[in-house]
């Protein structure tokens, strides 16, 4: 309990870093950008959009690298390759607040909705069609942002003056902090199900994860008592104690590094190399009849 | 054939699923559409001096649900996305916008980054064929939406601080079609 404790406020350490490196008034990253290497954006949390990015391509615009979100975009998906989705485990405020305010509800209110549906393929689907909206005429950058809606309540509660919210903002709002929030297992029912950002890193991991050379969770079987905590506490649900071993989902992965702080005997570490964590095949099977992994 | 049938079912499930994520973005893509009354833009150039706009209409009843449960006086006269404001003369202008009849104390906003938010001005000319985006947020007492159908008039109006020349006239109207 002390280590997730710990573990708990050594996150919430980086997402305050977060907030103060992407959002404004900050915006450190972008203010940087603009300031001293002379790029186009904005200081806000705009000015590191992914969305925006994605949509720009999916138009067919290209993608315009030498702006602030362009450079941001880039740096997050080639580190999401190499040492796995960081900024959403590390710096995502937006996926923290509804997770952190989740453990303030009890249990019993929560709904584990990975367990009626899986959250891979919904997230990897919603990716698709932020993808081929454009090309129906459908705009979902900007509407349903969460990014922009966080940044818009921290802005509105320091100068008391909530700013204006369109219908589509204040439906984000309701789900991403109230029905996939606070009342999902875990608190992170957006991020798992509708998030495009997390989705993309999550692809660029999976594939990552096979190469001998980059950052990882692993498993040591030989140290795990199957104490369950890392299931517990785990906040995406990526990982499910299935015959008394862990089973890991690496979609599901936000790299939040909260079973490693957890885990009292050390099994799950991440790190460089080889030896990535693979699910045994007597783990496999019972997960075709349970869990849907992709 | 166990292991092909779980195999099946596996795969139906996630193309399924894949489908759910597709139709949620899509479906609230086309809401979104739906609702694009409820935040209109205006545009605007300056060319000869001394313009009087489109008029800029907001009807409250274009809003959505949640919108009319949770703020519906909170709205903003907004260029949109990108610069709206143009300058087409062939000078530089300071621009200065106040504004005059609006209800709610209007509060001016602008993602440019000539505009001091402090002070609520731009700091900087704009140049000839370059552009701004402004908004002017507005907070109207409930009571005033549902009272009758002209809820409030006014104007934003838009001069040149260096030589105090009036470059145009926004004209605001904020209805409630529902009366």
């Amino acid at each position: 309990m002390k280590n997730t404790k710990k573990t708990l406020i050594r996150r919430g350490i980086w997402y305050l870093i977060g907030f103060v490196l992407l959002y404004a008034p900050f915006g450190l990253i972008q203010v940087f950008l603009i300031k001293v290497l002379k790029l186009t954006g904005r200081t806000d949390i705009h000015g590191s959009c992914f969305r925006m990015v994605l949509a720009s391509l999916a138009q067919g615009k290209g993608i315009d690298t030498l702006t602030t979100s362009g450079i941001i975009t880039f740096v997050i998906l080639i580190a999401a390759f190499f040492f796995g989705p960081q900024f959403c485990g590390k710096l995502c405020v937006a996926g923290a607040l509804p997770e952190f305010a989740s453990r303030f509800v009890p249990n019993k209110l929560k709904i584990d909705w990975q367990k009626y549906i899986p959250s891979a393929p919904v997230r990897y689907g919603a990716l698709i069609g932020f993808i081929i909206a454009p090309a129906l005429g459908i705009s979902v950058a900007c509407a349903y942002c969460n990014y922009s809606l966080m940044e818009k309540f921290v802005l509105g509660g320091i100068s008391w003056n909530m700013a204006i919210l369109s219908s589509a903002a204040i439906l984000t709002g309701f789900v991403w902090l109230f029905v996939l929030g606070i009342f999902t297992k875990g608190g992170r029912g957006y991020c798992t199900y509708l998030c495009p950002i997390g989705a993309a890193q999550s692809i660029l991991h999976r594939i990552g994860i096979i190469l001998p050379f980059t950052y990882k969770l692993k498993l040591h079987k030989e140290n795990c008592i199957s104490c369950g905590l890392c299931e517990k506490e785990c906040p995406t649900r990526a990982i499910n104690i299935i015959d008394d071993l862990p089973s890991y989902n690496v979609h599901n992965c936000i790299a939040c590094s909260q079973c490693v702080g957890t885990c009292p005997k050390k099994a799950i570490t991440f790190g460089w190399g080889k030896g990535r964590w693979v699910n045994s095949k007597k783990d496999k099977l019972v997960n075709d009849t349970g869990r849907v992994e992709l | 054939m166990g292991q092909s049938n779980v195999n099946l079912k596996k795969i139906t499930t996630s193309l399924i699923a894949v489908g759910l994520g597709v139709s949620v973005i899509i479906g609230a893509g086309t809401y979104k559409k739906s609702l694009s009354k409820e935040a209109p833009t205006f545009k605007a150039s300056f060319e000869k001096g001394n313009e009087t706009f489109k008029e800029f209409v907001y009807d409250i009843n274009n809003q959505g649900f949640a919108k009319r449960l949770l703020q519906p006086g909170k709205i903003s006269v907004s260029t949109g996305h990108g610069g709206g404001i143009v300058n087409k003369t062939d000078k530089a202008v300071l621009v200065n916008v106040r504004t005059e009849g609006l209800p709610g104390d209007p509060q001016l906003e602008s993602v440019n980054q000539t505009f001091d938010k402090k002070s609520k001005k731009f700091l900087k000319p704009l140049e000839p064929g370059e552009s701004l985006s402004l908004g002017v947020d507005l907070d109207i007492p409930r009571s005033l939406l549902s009272k009758k159908y002209n809820v409030s008039q006014g104007s934003i109006i838009f001069e040149d601080a260096n030589s105090g020349g009036m470059l145009g006239v926004l004209p605001v109207k904020i209805i409630n079609s529902a009366i």
